[in-house]
């Protein structure tokens, strides 16, 4: 179905730098194979030169062949490999072109000029093999971030293409939504699909994939059968910066430093939420202690940011009775003693260096000696001259967390900081957010990354509809607790 | 079941925008904009968006009262008040007019549409994306927004007067780091669905001209009428 010939590539906006090479690779139809590797190792470039996206619409320079059906892949237009390969994207915002689900269901049809009838049975058998009946003809704003991906695997389905490619679909997914994923993807590969899929979070892949590929700079480094794959030790798998494979026995590795003087208290924090989506956050009476690190969980679209941004004041409606050490605080007082680590931390660089960076906002005196401290201990000394848009995504992130703390925060918001992120980064990230963590400040941080959160935090919440509904320490044997209230 | 049939024909409305859009630099009396927001209205309405096209309404009315309205509260600055409401009023029919558009056109339907009146694929493209991005657009302003408060910087009247070059750049860096991202890829994500291909397409979604597309261009024709004879006689 697809072969790699001694294929070498590297973009044109990057000359020099090899993003794939030498790749020699056979897959057969009806495979499902998955690409694993450290984030830029290539697999997205794989993927790329797949659905042909290399080098009609990324260009760069090909060496070797990339055979599609037995044809070198250079020699065909973008919209002839269309009708063969689909592809779903990681990021639900950007890749619908349509404003309604049902338009964008069936864009791929449409574009290729197949007929009415034809259109209205790819629509109809999509809507019984994934039941998205209800998800039709709506506006995609309304929908949550599962539903968005569900509506891009069914649009894929509809294309009716023999191959469908993944690059990262869950990584912005809640438990539940990935498992309907998963679903799917049973679904796709008993029709006979050929499936190839790069992903970081493996455990639900296990049980689905033929083979997988372990990429490393760009060159396939290894390769593993099923039984292979699913039987890695943990030593390897964390030599090969890997995530979980077996979604169990996590191991607790988070800190502890409660400060059980300095408490930070919610007497009341209501907020009615009238938009495409509506819903009430209302809680109350509950405390935290400073020096913790709280994990907020609970199913997409349950009112977890709108949580946040009430609780450090960038969301100023509604009630809100907050005190910090018995002082009842204001939003506008909040706002000045908090930071949101945003997911997305590109809307908060706003400068031209790190160390500005760090430095705007900080306009207390008091602050402004910090920010060389903050440039050593987040490891950012060496890049303070750098512009913040041209580092890494996790180096951006270390800069936006080091933007919170020269402003002198008490309350550090994070809002899932390790959508996306392999093993390696996932634990940098755990460790940098473990490092500023002291006495005076607490941490919330929202996610569904259960194995993060077993790396960090020590205080779960589980927000459901707008309300607090559980409280609890983290343990190790939490786990099951977490995953049932999370699956039902 | 699902509505397949898009009822007014995408030219009439990108029609309506330029109409509305000229508003903005011609002085027109205030019939013509009173019935221009009827229309707009009506549109709302018979999109089943029937609380935009209210909203929409009072606030074009309350604009209307505003003006007639003396206030003394700032002293020379009143006057300043005054026209800021004016230049809002201005501002609200071809907003409206394109929040319309946007909301009640499929991306697919516009480009079949631009693609019948025999407007090159290499335009159709870039205006699909464009089109489909507006909305995206808010949702990116309002992250940096909140992005900025966080870091004392609020995009208030007092910060933009103090410092309009830090506030514009402050929310353009982020801005246009974001959107070229985004719209590089929609684009890819639209060019691996075959957006390209030269074949006439068949959208599952049809829009033809319909005697709301009659009604709507004799209605922008009449207030034509009305304005000029109203500029000519100078009645109203």
């Amino acid at each position: 179905m697809i072969k790699f010939k001694n294929l070498s590539f590297s973009y044109d906006n990057k000359k020099g730098i090899n993003q794939l090479k030498n790749i020699n690779l056979e897959i057969k139809k009806g495979e499902f194979v998955l690409l694993c590797g450290k984030s830029g190792c290539g697999k997205t470039s794989l993927l790329r030169l797949i659905n042909g996206l290399i080098p009609n619409y990324y260009e760069g320079e090909i060496s070797g062949e990339v055979l599609l059906l037995n044809e070198d892949i250079k020699s065909k237009e973008i919209y002839e490999v269309s009708k063969i390969v689909s592809t779903v994207f990681q990021n639900p915002k950007s890749q619908f072109f349509n404003l309604d689900t049902t338009s964008e269901i069936l864009f791929s049809l449409e574009n290729h000029g197949v007929n009415k009838v034809e259109i209205e049975k790819r629509l109809d058998a999509s809507i019984k093999a994934f039941d998205i009946s209800k998800l039709l003809d709506k506006n995609i704003f309304e929908l949550s971030g599962g539903e968005k991906q569900k509506i891009a695997v069914a649009s894929a389905y509809a294309s009716n293409t023999d191959i469908v490619l993944f690059d990262e679909p869950t990584s912005n997914l809640d438990m539940e939504s990935i498992d309907k994923i998963r679903e799917m993807l049973m679904e796709l590969k008993n029709e006979g699909k050929t499936i190839i899929i790069s992903e970081h979070r493996l455990y639900f892949l296990k049980d689905l994939i033929d083979r997988a590929i372990y990429i490393e700079n760009g060159e396939i480094k290894k390769e593993f059968s099923k039984e292979e794959f699913s039987s890695l030790s943990e030593v390897n798998r964390i030599k090969l910066g890997l995530r979980k494979i077996e979604m169990n026995n996590l191991e607790l590795n988070n800190k502890n430093n409660i400060n059980k003087s300095k408490k930070l208290e919610i007497k009341k924090l209501k907020f009615n939420y009238s938009g495409l989506k509506k819903f009430k956050l209302n809680i109350s009476d509950i405390m935290f202690n400073f020096g913790s690190i709280v994990g907020i969980i609970g199913k997409n679209g349950q009112g977890k940011s709108t949580f946040a941004n009430s609780l450090i004041g960038l969301q100023k409606k509604g009630e809100a009775k907050v005190f910090i050490d018995k002082k009842r605080m204001k939003s506008k007082k909040r706002l000045e003693k908090s930071y949101l680590v945003m997911q997305n931390v590109g809307y908060q660089l706003f400068t031209e260096s790190v160390e500005e960076e760090l430095k705007l906002g900080a306009n207390k005196e008091l602050y402004q000696n910090r920010v060389k401290n903050v440039l050593t201990n987040l490891n950012i000394d060496s890049l303070k001259e750098a512009h913040p848009l041209s580092l890494s995504g996790g180096q951006q992130q270390r800069v936006s967390i080091g933007a919170g703390i020269c402003s002198g925060s008490e309350i550090l918001c994070f809002d899932e900081p390790t959508s996306g992120m392999d093993y390696f980064h996932m634990i940098e990230t755990a460790k940098i957010i473990k490092s500023i963590s002291n006495k005076d400040n607490i941490i919330f941080i929202i996610s569904h990354d259960l194995e993060f959160l077993y790396n960090t935090v020590d205080t779960i919440i589980r927000i459901d509809n707008g309300q607090i509904e559980e409280n609890y320490k983290l343990e190790k044997n939490s786990f099951d607790k977490i995953v049932k209230s999370l699956m039902n | 079941m699902l509505r397949t049939k898009i009822s007014i024909y995408p030219i009439t409305k990108i029609l309506l925008i330029l109409v509305l859009g000229t508003m903005i630099v011609i002085d027109i009396p205030i019939i013509v904009e009173t019935s221009m927001i009827v229309l707009v209205g009506l549109l709302f309405f018979q999109d089943g968006k029937y609380l935009t096209g209210i909203k929409m309404i009072v606030i074009f009315l309350l604009f209307l009262w505003f003006e007639g309205v003396e206030i003394k509260v700032l002293g020379k600055f009143d006057g300043f008040l005054h026209s800021l409401v004016f230049m809002a009023r201005r501002f609200l029919l071809p907003v409206m007019g394109a929040k319309y558009t946007n909301d009640s056109t499929p991306t697919g339907v516009l480009m079949s549409s631009l693609e019948k009146i025999k407007i090159p694929k290499e335009v159709i493209i870039p205006v699909a994306v464009m089109f489909r991005f507006f909305p995206t657009l808010r949702e990116e302003y309002n992250n940096i927004k909140n992005a900025m408060k966080m870091r004392g910087i609020s995009f208030s009247i007092k910060n933009m007067v103090k410092a309009p070059a830090a506030c514009v750049e402050y929310i353009l860096v982020p801005m246009l780091a974001s959107s070229s991202k985004i719209g590089d890829e929609l684009a890819a994500a639209a060019h691996t669905k075959g957006v390209d291909n030269p074949c006439k397409k068949i959208r599952y979604k049809e829009s033809k001209i319909s005697i709301w597309d009659m009604f709507i261009i004799t209605y922008l024709i009449a207030i034509l009428i009305m304005g000029i004879w109203s500029r000519v006689y100078d009645k109203i």
